[in-house]
């Protein structure tokens, strides 16, 4: 597991942050997806995905 | 920090001082800052499963090992005016009854905007209502409702309310509020930014007369921040009565007119950021809830499992699919799986949000330039785009073009008379003269920006014709009133078009039954659905009125209820689901759902019941406005003119059925007015008192 690193196919991403809301919720207790450890920021007006990282 | 054998960096941060030495160090932008705890935060593959990887709907996120990982790029990290505003931070001791979304919405009009206030008038409300689940992980929850009262409602401006997905209810949630109520009237065109515990109105000078686009572009600017944004075109600006409330490149508040009523209190955009944290009562049961719904929904025929409104590829559209190779992406709301957003780049065109509404212009496109024609596909998308940015409502031109083709047909209007390229329907000057002249009030087709209800009554013989388009209410034909009963009651009792009611019902009885497997539901199967949800399956027959008006009423219980919660009328309340055998739904996830979410124990007839009373709370209003048995009914056209099929809507027994809703309603049958005992029954003794004066006069 310690060798894993999580890969982000930013053609299939929808933009629906559920991602960043369950990496909060069980990280903190609640969701906000600005404390999600993981960034994949849409831009609506290009359509592009921007910076999926994590 | 540390790194654990196999290369992989943990952070303690019991020691981190949130320095950020370790952001700028970090090649992969891999680390990120808790604002809320103050330390540097990363990663940690959830010690385990990693969650994200799981619970991606589109199966996007997965955990590779640490040798095929990809590089990835580094991200760069006055005008007061009368304009008055409140931001709601919570339901207090409405929540109980009422939940949120459409029940505080009704309300608030209630309490607030008296029948003599018109829709433009600074004493109008405009209200924007997150409810109990928005902000959350649960699925299809991005939805807010608004409401105000209706400048496009016809001949009554009566309270409605509307809804818009997008990202921007959630992002108000974070911010830390529920609600927004905006009243009065600014001096100067202004904009309302939010920016977690900063609130501030700000002149928008810069922004009055620019498209929806260009301004939500131009205040993430002026803000220096990702900013969620709710804004009006020049549509707005100048009053039309079909004028939206925009984000994104295709979401809308659209079928109501409040764009009109935002432009009438000179307000441009309302903004918000927020990054707080949105808490349920039992996350472990809300998380199971949520996968146990999700396992409903997908893959859902309104998308999902690929993104895209599902039913464009089970009922494949010869004009759709060659479209379909512009199509760059799907994009989803907040926390939604279904994705029914299709993003399109059209060289020479743009870009932007490609959805069923946003069709109203295609038939005409490609019936002018010819299926297939690259000039088609820019005609048809340049209309769309051009729609969403002027914020004009693309519904209302579904009927429009239509009505004006007739017109044109029977000698009403010509070239010169409308001001308006009448032989060339279906060509991108067309469809640009068509939409300026209704955002910008230009030029005799200036007059189409009252809506068509309105224009149809200045243009000389045109209301005939109107009749024939629009089903009631100034509101354009959706659905079919006379091969469907119960679709013709729900229109018939509705301030508006009743869609968040017809989606549902449609699906099951209709729809469903056309579509292939895994989707199609067979006869016996929506028998079974039927007898569960509506204790009969009368509602599946037809042929007559028999048992309708109680399953008009259970269906608007239903819709006002999920309304609450917020969810998203495509998606819910789940009456059947591709994913389970006899294709049976489930719909107590909605109580399910928001018993984990407050810690309140919901039943399914609990939810109902809120349900009731918040239908009860809009008809109150709407009594109170004028509405009265007698305007319980749908265009004259309708119970004359048959289908092909030989149907009219028969009036005896449409009346009939009528008399059967208001008695399984607790109305009056007279006037339809709600007897004060039923409303007292429900929780709204004041509403009960108000009413008992309007009983004394019959409207």
């Amino acid at each position: 597991m310690s060798e894993d690193l999580i890969l982000v196919e930013a053609d299939r991403c929808i933009g629906c942050s559920i991602c960043k809301l369950i990496c909060s919720i069980s990280h903190t207790g609640a969701f906000n997806p600005k404390r999600g450890l993981l960034a994949v920021r849409k831009d609506l007006f290009s359509g592009d995905v921007l910076h999926p990282r994590l | 920090m540390s790194i654990r054998a196999g290369g992989f960096v943990v952070i303690n941060a019991s020691k981190c001082t949130g320095c950020k030495a370790c952001m700028n160090a970090c090649p992969y932008g891999a680390i990120f800052y808790d604002e809320v705890e103050g330390v540097c935060v990363k990663c940690d593959l959830c010690m385990g499963e990693a969650l994200c990887a799981k619970w991606c709907p589109q199966g996007a996120i997965k955990v590779r090992g640490f040798e095929r990982s990809l590089r990835m790029g580094r991200e760069d990290p006055e005008g007061r005016s009368i304009l008055g505003g409140r931001l709601d931070r919570g339901y207090g001791e409405i929540f109980q009854g009422l939940l949120g979304g459409v029940g505080i919405v009704a309300r608030i009009l209630w309490n607030e905007v008296p029948p003599e206030v018109g829709p433009f008038d600074p004493g109008n409300k405009l209200i924007f209502m997150t409810g109990p689940l928005t902000g959350t992980i649960a699925p299809c929850s991005a939805k807010i409702v608004v409401g105000s009262k209706s400048p496009s409602l016809h001949p009554v401006e009566h309270s409605t309310k509307s809804s818009v997905g997008g990202d921007w209810g959630p992002e108000l949630k974070y911010a830390g509020y529920d609600g927004l109520v905006v009243e009065g009237r600014a001096e100067r065109p202004v904009y309302i930014s939010v920016l977690d515990e900063e609130v501030e109105i700000r002149r928008a000078t810069g922004l009055w007369g620019k498209g929806t686009f260009a301004t939500q572009r131009e205040i993430a600017h002026q803000l220096g921040r990702k900013v969620e944004t709710l804004c009006i075109g020049p549509a707005g600006e100048n009053l039309s009565r079909i004028a939206t409330i925009q984000t994104q490149t295709g979401r809308a508040s659209g079928h109501s007119g409040f764009g009109g009523v935002m432009g009438s209190k000179n307000l441009k955009a309302i903004a918000v950021r927020g990054t707080g944290d949105v808490k349920v009562a039992d996350p472990k049961r809300f998380l199971e809830v949520c996968e146990y719904a999700k396992s409903l929904m997908v893959p859902h025929p309104m998308g999902g499992g690929g993104g895209g409104l599902g039913w464009t590829r089970a009922l494949p559209d010869k004009r759709l699919l060659p479209f379909s190779k512009y199509r760059r992406r799907y994009f989803s709301c907040h926390s939604c799986p279904a994705a029914c957003d299709g993003f399109c780049s059209v060289p020479g065109v743009g870009s932007g949000s490609e959805k069923c509404d946003g069709w109203f212009y295609r038939d005409y496109a490609y019936d002018y330039h010819g299926d297939g024609s690259e000039e088609g596909d820019r005609a048809f998308f340049h209309a769309t785009l051009m729609a969403n940015d002027l914020g004009v409502d693309c519904f209302e031109l579904v009927s429009m073009i239509p009505w004006l083709a007739r017109m044109r047909d029977r000698g009403l209007i010509d070239d010169d008379s409308i001001g308006l390229p009448l032989g060339r329907i279906g060509s991108m000057e067309f469809a640009e003269k068509l939409l300026r002249s209704i955002a910008l009030r230009e030029g005799p087709a200036g007059i189409l920006s009252e809506g068509s209800a309105r224009a149809a009554e200045i243009l000389r013989g045109a209301e005939e014709l109107y009749e024939a388009l629009w089903f009631a209410y100034g509101q354009n034909q959706h659905d079919d009133v006379r091969s469907y009963p119960i679709v013709a009651l729900l229109w018939a009792f509705d301030s508006r078009d009743p869609m968040i009611d017809t989606h549902a019902i449609r699906h099951l009885l209709v729809t469903r039954l056309l579509w292939p497997e895994p989707f199609g539901v067979k006869e016996r199967e929506r028998d079974a659905i039927c007898e569960r949800i509506f204790g009969s399956t009368e509602v599946a027959d037809h042929s007559n009125y028999r048992g309708k008006a109680r399953a008009a009423a259970i269906c608007q219980n239903y819709s006002r209820a999920f309304s609450a919660l917020v969810l998203c009328d495509w998606t819910v309340p789940i009456f059947s689901s591709p994913s389970t055998k006899d294709h049976m739904g489930d719909p107590t996830v909605l109580n399910g759902l928001l018993s984990a979410a407050t810690g309140l124990e919901f039943s399914l007839e609990d939810l109902l019941l809120v349900g009731e009373r918040i239908y009860n709370l809009e008809r109150a209003q709407l009594v109170r406005e004028g509405r009265r048995r007698g305007s319980d009914t749908l265009y004259e056209y309708w119970f004359s003119n048959p289908d092909p099929g030989g149907r009219v809507v028969p009036r005896e027994e449409f009346e009939g059925a009528k008399d059967e809703f208001y008695a399984t309603r607790g109305w009056d049958p007279e006037t339809g007015i709600p007897r004060p005992e039923r409303l007292r029954e429900l929780g709204l003794p004041d509403v009960a008192e108000a009413l008992s004066r309007c009983i004394k006069d019959p409207g």
